[in-house]
């Protein structure tokens, strides 16, 4: 294995390839998991932006024969569960306690592009809605395990638990995942 | 497997989570169990219910994260003007020696302010005694503070 590169090395065209070629062929799959994990247009960029910064930083330390997929996902669960720490101790008196949606008073938000239609139109379907209500750590485990098709060893490493917490994690996941489902009302 | 499977087991079972006899065995009750199969089937039914949704929405990735990545990655590299002279210093070649003296400074003034500090004094009283013992008019009068180590030589020298 070679040994780690120094954080001020100058870059060698090795590098720039690797992050090159890393970016066209997991970004979209980044993206998306990103996208899944924070039910965000904006963040979903940020984690995205952040994580190949952080592979192209740390590339020598990835190991041919590894799953890229699984270390760059593991990187963007943890910025993410980061982030999340950052702003509960932010904004934690702003968080309703019903954890209903927070309605908006007045005049619509400016976000009328597209995208952000988009992702109103998503939110709107039962699937979606019922993710949103699930706990991150369960959200994590569910996308992991039956979007991603990891097994429980994998998703282990990539969340940074024991097999026996993703078991209990995916379980009360669907458990959950279902009653959400169930409980909203079906449409006419 | 003589009794019904656990909910628990059924997701194990769907994610290929068993062990292999057990997984076997599993296999076998669901060919018998009509129960059992629809648990089964409506636990698959929700991961396909998931995936379907996942492959709905997914998304290409924005041309606009390319491109700040590689921004980032830029401007990484022109802040290592600095960076570089600061990794210099803290180089073996340079660290140690620059350790080393700042730890023989500190040493020799920690010394210096302890022995200034702590260092033995003569109590003024000594002074006051011994110029009342060499001023005195009647050397050998009682009134005068005379020290002893003087007292007994006089007297040694008179008896002779």
């Amino acid at each position: 294995m070679a040994a780690p590169r120094k954080p001020f090395d100058p870059p060698s065209p090795q590098q720039t390839a690797f992050l090159e070629r890393a970016i066209n062929e997991y970004g979209r799959a980044t993206y998306n998991y990103a996208l899944r994990l924070s039910h965000n247009e904006a963040d979903a960029r940020d984690l995205t932006q952040e994580a190949f910064i952080r592979v192209y930083r740390a590339w020598r330390s990835f190991q041919p024969g590894t799953s890229f997929l699984s270390w760059i996902y593991r990187i963007v669960t943890n910025l993410h569960r980061d982030e999340l720490r950052r702003r509960k101790g932010r904004y934690q008196e702003e968080i309703p306690e019903d954890n209903a949606p927070q309605q908006f008073k007045g005049a619509r938000p400016l976000a009328t592009e597209p995208i952000e239609e988009l992702v109103d139109r998503q939110l709107s379907e039962p699937m979606s809605k019922a993710l949103a209500g699930l706990s991150l750590e369960q959200r994590q485990v569910l996308i992991l395990a039956d979007v991603e098709e990891y097994s429980y060893q994998e998703i282990a490493d990539i969340v940074g638990c024991s097999i026996g917490t993703v078991r209990s994690r995916l379980h009360r996941a669907r458990h959950q995942l279902r009653r959400l489902i169930e409980s909203q009302p079906k449409p006419s | 497997m003589k009794s019904h499977p656990s909910q628990e087991q059924l997701i194990d079972y769907l994610h290929g989570e068993l062990a292999p006899g057990e997984d076997a065995a599993f296999l076998l009750h669901l060919e018998g169990c009509d129960d059992c199969r629809g648990r089964y089937e409506d636990e698959a039914h929700l991961t396909e219910s998931l995936r379907s949704f996942a492959r709905s929405t997914e998304r290409e990735l924005p041309a606009g994260v390319r491109a700040v990545i590689w921004s980032a990655v830029e401007s990484s590299h022109r802040e290592l003007g600095w960076a570089q002279r600061l990794a210099a210093w803290l180089r073996p070649a340079v660290a140690i020696p620059v350790a080393a003296t700042l730890v023989v400074a500190a040493f020799v003034g920690y010394d210096s302010v302890a022995h200034r500090s702590g260092a033995p004094t003569i109590d003024a009283a000594y002074y006051l005694d011994d110029h009342a013992a060499l001023t005195s008019a009647v050397p050998f009068n009682e009134g005068n503070t005379v020290p002893a180590a003087l007292f007994t030589t006089e007297s040694a020298d008179g008896a002779q």
